[in-house]
């Protein structure tokens, strides 16, 4: 489900004139529960045509947790914190054989099976587990009713946000479902489309041309090769994610759903919790709510272990590696440091805070793409290492052209009109909606895009 | 939704647009470098991460249309990225061309041919034409101190060529035959096949000239510099002659050359042919561009050399001089 991939559009395209054609071969269905199984049958092929075994995985997945939920509402066959307590590690069981195994079993545990070793992990199963979790603990512990099975599956399987997010809630996503008001409307289309466009427009122009600039399996021998891979990771990551996200967005507002936005201009914020409360929200809201606030959040003398816990949990999250465990535990520490220092009444001037915010986070990046611990460890020595920082002009396996310049600049230009637009509209992406805005963008996809590119990187999580 | 439909197609339009004034008025030259070391560049990415070593092979056509990396992969076990450049522009630009893949652990070998052009006018050829060019994404990269020596080079030079280039882009095909698709097939790994055999109809001897790749002190010199990079990034270098046609007793030349490389502390890696050969069934449309069987042989020696890691001594390279030197007589 790759919206910047052409065959996408094609499968949707030819979706929609399936829809269209069923809605007159169907008239005895009423439109609404017409419009509710075409969504349903769109997202099931979406994911069909990534693998069947992914859709398959899903449909465990799914199934399941309903079975046992509906079980539990009509029957009370547990205690609902026993039942949670036995469902939740059965609904990780697929996201743990697929995505931990190898590194717990093998690498942690030192064994050696071959079985598991670069298991192919299916498309989206961090993102509908926790969804699907989500759902379970809040359907249980607040004694709610159990929806009907098609506008459940609609929930968990909504083609737009199935694979990488947002991480929807029940109260959020499941009553849009349940009365989803049938057919295209004309001011929900203008919007998504102009959303759409701003997602494509993040992924194939800016993050895909930055991908292609950076040297990929570095060994870290030169710091500044080192800082100028952060950079571009750091821009990359963004617009490639909140391309996602954006495009997700605005597609699911074409078919008049209303999803989270998953990101509110991250690099402009001053500081570090401002930073994690503007990226990847819907994840951020999900670890505040199952995991910091049962732990007693900040209502406690362990708040700082909390703040530890969620974010090593986040990091695990992300990938199975110690780079990710490091990179969790970076962004735990500079929570702690930084909620320290409000506390304490410390603040600092707007630009030296934004500064120091984009630094860290540019560094603590570097924790998430060097997976290879031996080059994540020569990293971090040529960074700290001043005779690390030599090298001429130009630089041994990395291009530098004007190229690169034109791209970061229209990055950089990127984030300062949304910074712009979060002022005036209270809306980071509103900006880009304007006429002028759309037809630099477009005109753009055609000149600047990178041609062969790299899937969405949340794909992988 | 009227408006964002027309803003949508006019952004369209405008790209469209945009990307044929650039596409018409690019020198088809260098839409065919861009090309070149676009699929290079793939292979290289492909390539990289490749346990053995990787062999980064630098030249100009000679090795563009010899070196398949594909044919060394299956029957030598070697990796290998023809780097080869396909613009005259001598020794020191096609290094330009292909110098962010000079990096550690890396193997660079440099193609040394007749006319290799040392001299900074090839050099500055190549800035000129990829200054040109800077904002395309697809181009051979320039960096930043190249971007800023065609800025600061000669207001005079830099007119001049634009006005080559309109004559060049007005006409709207290459300079050279190869450069049409119709003509040469390039291949995803950087390879290219030329399918004009014009050579196979010349008379041999009308071919042969003195031409060689001789022992100077400009190609020493620029051995040498190329040795310090390659070592200051963590790659070996060594240096090799590409197969060229003509009459035998030109290998003398090739291995006085070689001699002097050696003794200098370049390391030259071995082939009997001292990249020279007289069968003109090796070649297609000019002395120095392969057959199909002339880059099977090639491929072969190539392979094989850069495999085990052969190079010539200064003994050796004596005796090869004093049997050729009585094979002559």
């Amino acid at each position: 489900m790759d919206f910047s991939q052409l065959i996408f559009w094609r499968i949707l395209f030819f979706s929609i004139i399936f829809m269209l054609l069923g809605h007159f071969a169907l008239k005895f269905i009423s439109p609404q529960r017409r419009h509710k199984l075409f969504l349903l049958v769109i997202s099931w092929v979406m994911l069909g045509t990534i693998s069947m075994e992914t859709l398959l995985i899903f449909f465990s997945v799914c199934i399941g947790a309903y079975v046992l939920c509906f079980l539990q509402t009509k029957h009370n066959i547990l205690p609902p914190r026993l039942l949670l307590g036995l469902m939740i590690p059965l609904l990780l069981l697929p996201l743990f054989y697929y995505k931990y195994a190898d590194f717990a079993i093998n690498d942690v545990l030192g064994q050696d099976f071959d079985v598991i070793r670069n298991l192919i992990i299916p498309v989206g199963i961090s993102f509908y587990t926790f969804q699907v979790i989500a759902f379970c603990i809040d359907t249980l512990m607040n004694k709610e009713p159990i929806p009907g099975f098609v506008n459940y599956m609609l929930f968990c399987s909504f083609f737009p946000q199935i694979v990488a997010g947002p991480i929807e809630r029940k109260k959020d996503l499941l009553p849009q479902m349940e009365n989803i008001q049938p057919g295209f409307l004309a001011a929900n289309l203008k919007t998504g489309i102009s959303y759409v466009l701003i997602g494509i427009y993040f992924k194939s122009v800016l993050a895909d041309n930055l991908a292609s600039y950076m040297v990929t399996n570095y060994d870290g021998e030169s710091a500044v090769i080192i800082w100028i891979n952060n950079v571009l990771f750091s821009l990359r990551i963004y617009f490639d994610f909140a391309g996602y996200g954006l495009s997700a967005w605005g597609l699911a507002k074409c078919f008049n759903i209303q999803l989270s936005m998953n990101f509110w201009s991250p690099y402009s914020a001053t500081n570090i919790s401002e930073f994690w409360r503007r990226w990847h929200i819907t994840l951020t809201s999900w670890f505040r709510d199952y995991i910091y606030f049962p732990l007693k959040g900040s209502r406690t003398k362990r708040w700082w272990l909390n703040i530890l816990i969620v974010f090593l949990i986040s990091g695990v999250w992300h990938g199975a590696g110690w780079n990710f465990l490091i990179w969790g535990l970076l962004i735990g520490i500079t929570m702690v440091i930084h909620r320290v220092f409000a506390k304490r009444g410390h603040k600092m001037p707007a630009f030296p805070a934004w500064l120091l915010t984009i630094i860290t986070m540019i560094f603590i990046w570097m924790f998430f793409y060097v997976t290879n611990p031996a080059y994540l460890l020569q990293h971090v020595k040529s960074v700290f290492d001043l005779t690390h920082y030599h090298g001429s002009f130009p630089l041994p396996g990395i291009k530098t052209d004007a190229a690169l310049g034109v791209i970061i600049a229209l990055a950089i230009l990127t984030i300062v009109l949304e910074a712009i637009s979060l002022k005036r509209h209270n809306d980071p992406y509103r900006i880009f909606t304007h006429p002028v805005i759309i037809v630099t963008m477009v005109t753009l996809m055609f000149l600047a895009h990178a041609g062969e590119a790299p899937a969405f990187i949340y794909f992988a999580f | 939704m009227k408006q964002l439909s027309f803003c949508i197609i006019i952004g369209m339009a405008l790209g469209i647009i945009l990307q044929q004034c650039i596409d018409k008025y690019m020198d088809p030259e260098l839409i065919f470098f861009g090309k070149v070391a676009n699929m290079t560049d793939a292979w290289f990415t492909k390539v990289k991460n490749n346990p053995a070593p990787l062999h980064i092979i630098i030249g100009g056509s000679e090795i563009a249309t010899s070196v398949n990396p594909r044919a060394m992969q299956e029957k030598h076990g070697i990796t290998v990225v023809n780097a080869g450049n396909h613009a005259g522009f001598g020794l020191p630009g096609n290094v330009v061309a292909a110098e962010h893949h000079i990096a550690k652990g890396n193997h660079v070998v440099c193609s040394l041919y007749p006319a290799p052009n040392i001299t900074t006018q090839g050099l500055k050829f190549a800035f000129r034409q990829k200054g040109l060019n800077m904002f395309s994404t697809n181009i051979i990269p320039l960096n930043t101190g190249n971007l800023l020596t065609v800025l600061s080079g000669d207001l005079s030079a830099n007119v001049n060529y634009v006005k080559r280039q309109r004559k060049r882009i007005k006409r709207g095909r290459p300079t050279h035959g190869y450069m049409n698709p119709e003509k040469a097939t390039l291949h995803n790994n950087g390879f290219l096949e030329i399918h004009n055999m014009r050579m196979h109809e010349m008379e041999p001897e009308k071919l042969y000239h003195d031409e060689v790749c001789a022992a100077t002190s400009d190609i020493v010199e620029f051995c040498k510099k190329m040795q310090q990079l390659c070592h200051e990034r963590g790659a070996s270098f060594s240096v090799m002659f590409a197969l060229h046609y003509n009459s035998l007793d030109c290998r003398i030349k090739h291995a006085e050359l070689a001699r002097h490389l050696t003794v200098n502390g370049i390391p030259v890696l071995k082939d009997e042919r001292l990249g020279i050969s007289d069968d003109l069934s090796y070649f297609s449309d000019t002395p120095s561009h392969l057959s199909n069987k002339g880059v099977d042989i090639c491929s072969d020696i190539w392979g094989y050399a850069l495999k085990n890691r052969i190079y010539w001594t200064e003994q050796e390279l004596t005796k090869t001089i004093n049997s050729l030197g009585e094979t002559s007589k």
